[in-house]
């Protein structure tokens, strides 16, 4: 093997970049992570829950907001909340026998109550889990002192008149029906509609806005006032400008003089596609609000760094004052349209765990380097390996030269020993 | 083709291979049985001179054939040496080591 074969400070070489690649696309992972976390605060200031309902009688009518609620006046008028029909057993329920049965009524309707327990909690449970969805069953004792009276109230779960019934096995009456049960009444004023009957006082007025009576007020007009503060939108927005800034600026970093790792990447490519797409987003619209400059969001008019975005909120706030529905329609969905789904898709393109560009970028460089590491490895072993053929080659070199001297020596010896001893015998 | 024993040709020969190839411990010991035959041959009768000029001629190109293969392994240690640190002069001419075994 040479040594030439084993540039192991090119392949480290090679590792460093790679690794260098590596830290900087989790960097840039970092930053893009944040952007979506931005993104998904701008969809969560679009929820629902960023509005806020002003009422002019709280005691009449409560709200709840919900997604896809809009702002604007929602006026209403209770007339009457309704009442559920409702009654109590006509006597103490005592200890009824263990083989008894009992029958629901309801409307006419006649249901068999099932139970293994005939006491009155018993019969109560019984009733809620078999026919819950008409009655609601409550034990309540009405003895006083010492003197147990236990009975079952019944009462209907949606308003409207009603007739409710508890039998036993022979169809006889063992309940006192005391609240007939009557609908509720609503109108809403300035439309000219004629009053609504409602079986629930739950009224969902608008999407994402219901409204709840808690009072009958005839006469009187209640204004529910559904608005969404412009600060909850902007500081999501310029969360989002921030985050989306971050990267513009460690994009910057790998161009130029003293580029970065991931310059001239496709990676970095694919990264500034998307930066354009968002940063360019249009919906094509003539309601006022098209692009994002019309949301107070523009490229960077001081021109000192490219691609920045810098954000207005007044200009937020006029428009969202001028044409809020434009607003919200612009801004869209993440799922269904609008700006908020073109930005959340061309992340996804970047991010998605499994097909995201820097997610697979990642994977690529992880496998790359592990696979160098590797071939580092097993050539600085190969090097080792020669070192010590090489070393053990010198030391049995300089073994063989010692002993050549001394088998040489020896050799020389028998010549001279060899050579005395004739002498010798010439001189006798 | 059956292949031509190692063991073959005279001693001078088999140690000329064995430094040739790098097999130094080898021809350590070629060159005990080399100086061995010199004091059993003694026993039975004188030694030409002749012998004595091919021993003296073939210790000193196995001396000097060793001294140069030993150079050669250190130059190829020094460079390993360096070329881990600073990598290596793929324009440098190589060296070669043969070696049998």
């Amino acid at each position: 093997m040479q040594v030439a074969n084993l540039p192991i400070q090119l392949l480290q070489n090679q590792q460093t970049d790679l690794t260098d690649k590596s830290n900087e696309l989790t960097t840039m992972d970092g930053l893009l992570s944040k952007l979506q976390t931005a993104v998904q605060s701008i969809q969560t200031a679009m929820s629902g829950s960023s509005y806020t309902a002003d009422i002019s009688d709280k005691t009449v009518v409560s709200a709840t907001l919900a997604d896809g609620a809009s702002e604007g006046l929602y006026p209403i008028q209770v007339d009457d909340i309704g009442s559920y029909a409702s009654g109590t057993t006509k006597a103490d329920w005592g200890t009824p026998a263990a083989n008894a049965t009992f029958k629901l009524k309801v409307g006419g309707e006649t249901y068999s109550i099932s139970s293994t327990d005939n006491s009155a909690s018993g019969i109560a449970t019984a009733i809620n889990q078999q026919f819950g969805n008409m009655v609601e069953a409550t034990v309540l004792n009405v003895g006083s002192g010492s003197s147990s009276d236990t009975r079952i109230s019944l009462q209907a779960t949606s308003l409207g008149p009603e007739t409710i019934d508890l039998q036993d096995s022979s169809a006889h009456s063992l309940f006192t029906q005391s609240v007939a049960g009557s609908q509720a009444e609503y109108s809403v004023p300035g439309t000219g509609a004629a009053a609504v009957y409602t079986n629930s006082r739950q009224v969902a007025i608008s999407p994402g806005v219901t409204l709840t009576m808690l009072a009958s007020s005839p006469g009187n007009e209640v204004d529910v006032t559904v608005t969404r503060p412009d600060s909850t939108l902007a500081n999501a927005l310029t969360s989002f400008t921030n985050s989306y800034n971050a990267v513009v600026d460690e994009v910057i970093k790998q161009r130029g003089s003293n580029a970065g790792p991931l310059q001239g990447s496709t990676v970095l490519q694919s990264i500034t596609e998307a930066l354009s797409q968002i940063a360019t987003y249009t919906n094509n619209s003539n309601s006022g609000v098209s692009n994002l400059a019309d949301l107070g969001l523009g490229l960077d008019s001081n021109n000192t760094v490219d691609g920045h975005l810098t954000f207005t909120s007044l200009d937020l706030a006029a428009a969202d004052i001028g044409n809020s529905t434009a607003v919200d329609a612009f801004l869209g969905d993440n799922t269904t349209g609008g700006f908020l789904q073109i930005v959340t898709n061309a992340l996804s393109g970047l991010e998605d765990s499994t097909t995201g560009v820097i997610k697979n970028a990642e994977s690529d460089l992880q496998n790359q380097i592990t696979d160098l590491g590797n071939t580092i490895t097993k050539r600085q072993n190969a090097v080792t390996q020669m070192t010590t053929n090489l070393t053990n080659q010198m030391a049995q070199a300089d073994a063989l030269l010692s002993s050549l001297q001394q088998q040489y020596n020896s050799i020389a010896e028998l010549f001279q020993a060899q050579q005395t001893a004739t002498q010798a015998l010439s001189l006798g | 083709m059956p292949r031509e024993s190692t063991q073959a040709g005279s001693l001078p020969e088999r140690i000329r291979r064995a430094v040739a190839s790098g097999e130094f411990a080898k021809a350590r010991l070629l060159w005990e049985e080399y100086a061995e035959t010199f004091r059993a041959d003694r026993k039975l009768g004188p030694l030409p001179l002749s012998r004595l000029a091919e021993a003296r001629e073939l210790a000193e190109w196995t001396r000097m054939a060793a001294l140069c293969a030993r150079a050669r392994i250190q130059d190829r240690l020094n460079q390993i040496a360096v070329a881990q640190k600073y990598g290596w002069p793929h324009e440098q001419p190589r060296t070669r080591i043969t070696a049998s075994f």
